[in-house]
């Protein structure tokens, strides 16, 4: 293959990486994508995604109701806690109805709302087939530009920036060492989830524990390589979209089949039988998107989730059968913990649940615990039925927030504030940018996709 | 009854892996707007075996599931590939269905035309009068009143035979599920029917290669308006000849002989693209280990369409005697078809896909 030329080296060949190429190649660059996965593992975290979040009108693709920008941005402060006001937030805002534009016209189809996800109906609209279909449509599209060049099997190891300029990069491509010349280099190579080393500096042992649910190909090198090349950088090492989910996971890219919903319809238990959190604190996503952190600060980093036969069958079951006893005691011994521990916070919990008329799980019904610590918020039903269920828990890693500082036209900036020359970033490599932590659903594809274009724009006028 | 019907007794890991399977799939849902198989697995809460039969006979073998799939073999450990489990199932449900008569359809079509056309034959000889005087006519070769009554002896045992597949598979998927009130209309509704002859889930389908195409809507197209053309022509000639009292043969521009040569061209340009499509289908990767096309019918339906055709147009320009050869064989390779259908999954798939899609327009269409 050729090792110099090109105008522009794309790193990474998940969504926002793809967006970047399509975009350059639209525009006549010589496009050439370094994609460390074997072709077919290609496609990063994109191919565990499912949707994207946009504000629209009613009537907009299908969507019966409206999603104004200001609800749109407002649930974004609410899940980052008021960080994120940035311009670029409301860019996003403003422009991503877009991204899903932009995508049809590149041959990606949209389904319903899947079963069991109705809240997000209003909201998301859902790829046909998820992202790895939508990666596939990309990649035809991108095989039809001669001037666009596909490299499997291509692990970045090297950076070489000098003046903030980008010079060329180290590659190891099928197992040999190859230095490639670009004149831009756009970064969509993911965040570092999968990189147990960078993970142990923020968690320390308690990374062991962890399951990474998306790919196992982002060891955030390239993100890295910036940082050590006087990038500056946004979030924590320890940001990230982290789940409660099934322990009993891979370790890696067991993606959206991990997760565990049956939280909300009992209790959580940590190793000594204990809760430790509102289980109805919110709905879906938001009570679900902080669980994992929280399963991450227990002891052994491992709960359980505990309800009885009312709740079977209200959830989208997990991959994984749930654990099944006539007893919480035996219920206990089959999961390892205390029977009388675990009787005991059942009984308290039980004794602390209102005399509701009924729950409702489609909403926050405010049948919430008494007297008891921590509180249930909502949905405070007695677990009285048996069989008794338990899925047990782990903290489930889907990205990380950790990323490099972008300027509006998505260009990598420097630790004073000026931008890389020749430098762009575009996805979860620079998500940190609007979102630090929480998360909302689909917003990543509509981050990814916006400033892909952006970037691929930028980089090749 | 109750529980489940456990006609995989010997396949039981086979069966497990396939409730595995979809038990992933259902907690994902990513594919819930291809085809109506996803809305019916994402119903229920968990997967039994008789959900997996049922699943696996709506499955059109799109193959889109398979390359939107993040878990598919030799990428993930999960090995997640409906199409081949939904296939494997399809042709046992087949054999189960017809009570699984040993030996392999090249078999079986071979003792039923060393049945049929020895006293095809007997009849040629015995009722030898073809070369007496007077016009062609088709009961010289086989006269009309056991021609008739074969017909319909053949007819009662085709019909019997696919009503009692029907019922089995009924007991199959029905077994254990929907508390009772699934007895709902046997007989497939208005809208599957609608359904059925637009070919609704027909479209872009990953076959023969791995991109999509309307191959396959092409050829079935062709085959299934074929046959009812061939059919429509059988019965006008019969209508014409023996209740009007028209007699045969027929002018090239009456509805007989337009709806025979018409469906007769479907039916031989459909077979031999389906065998091409078959034939080519073989080199597209990971969907190798089984195949459901049933190439002997195919084969069948070609043989019939072609001495149709050829009988109609001997009748215009050959001697008498190639005439009736054509139409020898024409018999021959209708009867051989009647007896082998039962056993043929191109057959069988008429009523267990239309059991299937009825189930599925009950369960989705308000």
């Amino acid at each position: 293959m050729e090792t110099s030329g090109y105008d522009i080296v794309v790193v990474g060949a998940g969504n926002a990486a793809l967006c970047s190429a399509i975009t350059a190649s639209e525009m006549g660059k010589k496009v050439l994508v370094l994609e460390k996965a074997p072709e077919n593992q290609r496609g990063g975290n994109s191919k565990f995604t499912r949707n994207f979040r946009i504000a629209h009108e009613k009537g907009w693709n299908g969507f019966t109701q409206e999603y104004s920008g200001d609800e749109f941005l407002s649930d974004i402060r609410k899940v980052t806690s008021g960080i994120s006001s940035s311009e670029m937030t409301r860019y996003v805002v403003d422009n991503s109805g877009e991204a899903v534009n932009w995508a049809s016209a590149h041959g990606t189809k949209w389904q319903k709302a899947l079963r069991s996800t109705l809240h997000l109906d209003r909201t998301n609209l859902f790829i046909l087939g998820g992202g790895k279909a939508l990666l596939n449509t990309y990649f035809r599209y991108l095989g039809k530009f001669r001037n666009c060049r596909i490299v499997y099997d291509s692990e970045l190891i090297k950076m070489n920036v000098e003046n903030n300029t980008f010079q060329s990069l180290t590659a190891s491509i099928q197992g040999h060492n190859v230095e490639i010349k670009g004149d831009a280099v756009i970064l969509g190579s993911g965040g570092f989830e999968s990189n147990l080393n960078i993970l142990r500096e923020a968690w320390g042992d308690a990374t062991d524990n962890f399951i990474i649910r998306g790919t196992s190909q982002n060891t955030g090198v390239p993100l890295m390589e910036m940082i050590r090349h006087g990038a500056a950088s946004v979030g924590e090492k320890n940001d990230g979209h982290m789940v409660g989910v099934d322990a009993r996971s891979p370790k890696y890219e067991g993606g959206i089949v991990t997760r565990v919903d049956s939280v909300i319809f009992g209790i959580v238990v940590n190793k000594f039988a204990k809760r430790f959190f509102d289980e109805g604190y919110d709905i879906w996503p938001k009570r679900y998107a902080i669980s994992g952190k929280l399963i991450a600060r227990q002891p052994d980093q491992i709960a359980f989730s505990i309800f009885d036969s009312k709740s079977w069958g209200m959830f989208i079951p997990p991959l994984y059968p749930p654990i099944v006893e006539n007893s919480i005691e035996t219920l206990a011994d089959r999961i390892g913990l205390n029977p009388d521990e675990l009787r005991k916070t059942v009984t308290e919990y039980n004794a602390a649940c209102p005399e509701a008329p009924g729950f409702d799980f489609s909403g926050l019904d405010g049948h919430g615990t008494g007297n008891i610590e921590p509180a249930k918020s909502n949905w405070a039903r007695r677990i009285d039925t048996p069989p008794f269920y338990a899925y047990p828990l782990r903290p489930g890693l889907t990205f990380t927030y950790f990323g490099l500082k972008v300027d509006s036209q998505s260009r990598v900036t420097d630790v004073s504030g000026n931008p890389f020359n020749n430098i762009w970033a575009a996805g979860e490599i620079m998500a940190g940018n609007i979102l630090n932590n929480g998360y909302l659903g689909g917003l990543g594809m509509t981050i990814g996709t916006l400033f892909g274009i952006t970037a691929g724009k930028e980089a090749s006028s | 009854m109750s529980g489940e019907f456990n006609i995989f007794s010997d396949k039981d890991k086979f069966m497990e892996d396939a409730v595995r399977q979809f038990t992933i799939c259902n907690s994902c849902r990513y594919c819930e707007g291809y085809c109506p198989v996803w809305p019916e697995v994402h119903s229920g809460n968990i997967v039994t075996r008789n959900d997996v039969l049922y699943y696996s006979n709506l499955c059109y073998d799109h193959r889109d599931c398979y390359y939107a799939c993040p878990y598919v073999p030799g990428t993930h450990e999960f090995n997640i590939n409906i199409p081949e489990v939904t296939r494997k199932i399809r042709r046992e449900t087949y054999e189960e269905l017809t009570y699984n008569v040993s030996g392999s359809p090249l078999k079986k079509t071979a003792i039923s035309l060393a049945l049929v056309v020895p006293v095809i034959l007997g009849w040629f000889f015995a009722f030898n009068n073809i070369y007496s005087p007077g016009p062609v006519s088709f009961y010289k070769l086989v006269p009309k009143y056991p021609l008739i009554a074969v017909s319909s002896l053949l007819s009662v045992y085709l019909v019997s035979m696919l009503a009692v597949a029907g019922i089995r598979y009924r007991k199959l998927i029905l077994n254990g599920l929907d508390n009772g009130n699934a007895t709902a209309a046997v007989l497939p509704g208005v809208t599957t029917l609608l359904g059925v002859l637009a070919h609704k889930w027909f479209r872009n389908i990953h076959y023969p290669g791995g991109k999509e195409s309307n191959i396959r809507l092409g050829f079935h197209l062709m085959i299934f308006y074929g046959f009812l053309m061939a059919l429509l022509s059988t019965t006008l000639g019969f209508i014409y000849e023996d209740l009007l009292g028209i007699p045969s043969p027929f002018p090239f521009y009456s509805p007989v002989v337009i709806a025979g040569i018409t469906g007769g061209s479907m039916l031989t340009v459909g077979s031999l693209l389906g065998l091409a499509a078959r034939l080519s289908s073989r080199r597209t990767q990971g969907f190798m280990t089984v195949e459901s096309f049933d190439f002997l019918l195919i084969l069948e339906f070609l043989v019939v369409a072609l001495t149709g055709l050829l009988t109609l147009l001997f009748r215009y320009t050959a001697g008498t005697e190639y005439v009736y050869l054509a139409l020898l064989i024409h018999y021959s390779a209708i009867y051989t078809m009647y007896i082998t259908a039962p056993f043929s999954t191109n057959i069988l798939h008429v009523v267990v896909r239309l059991m299937s899609l009825n189930r599925f327009d009950n369960h989705n269409i308000p």
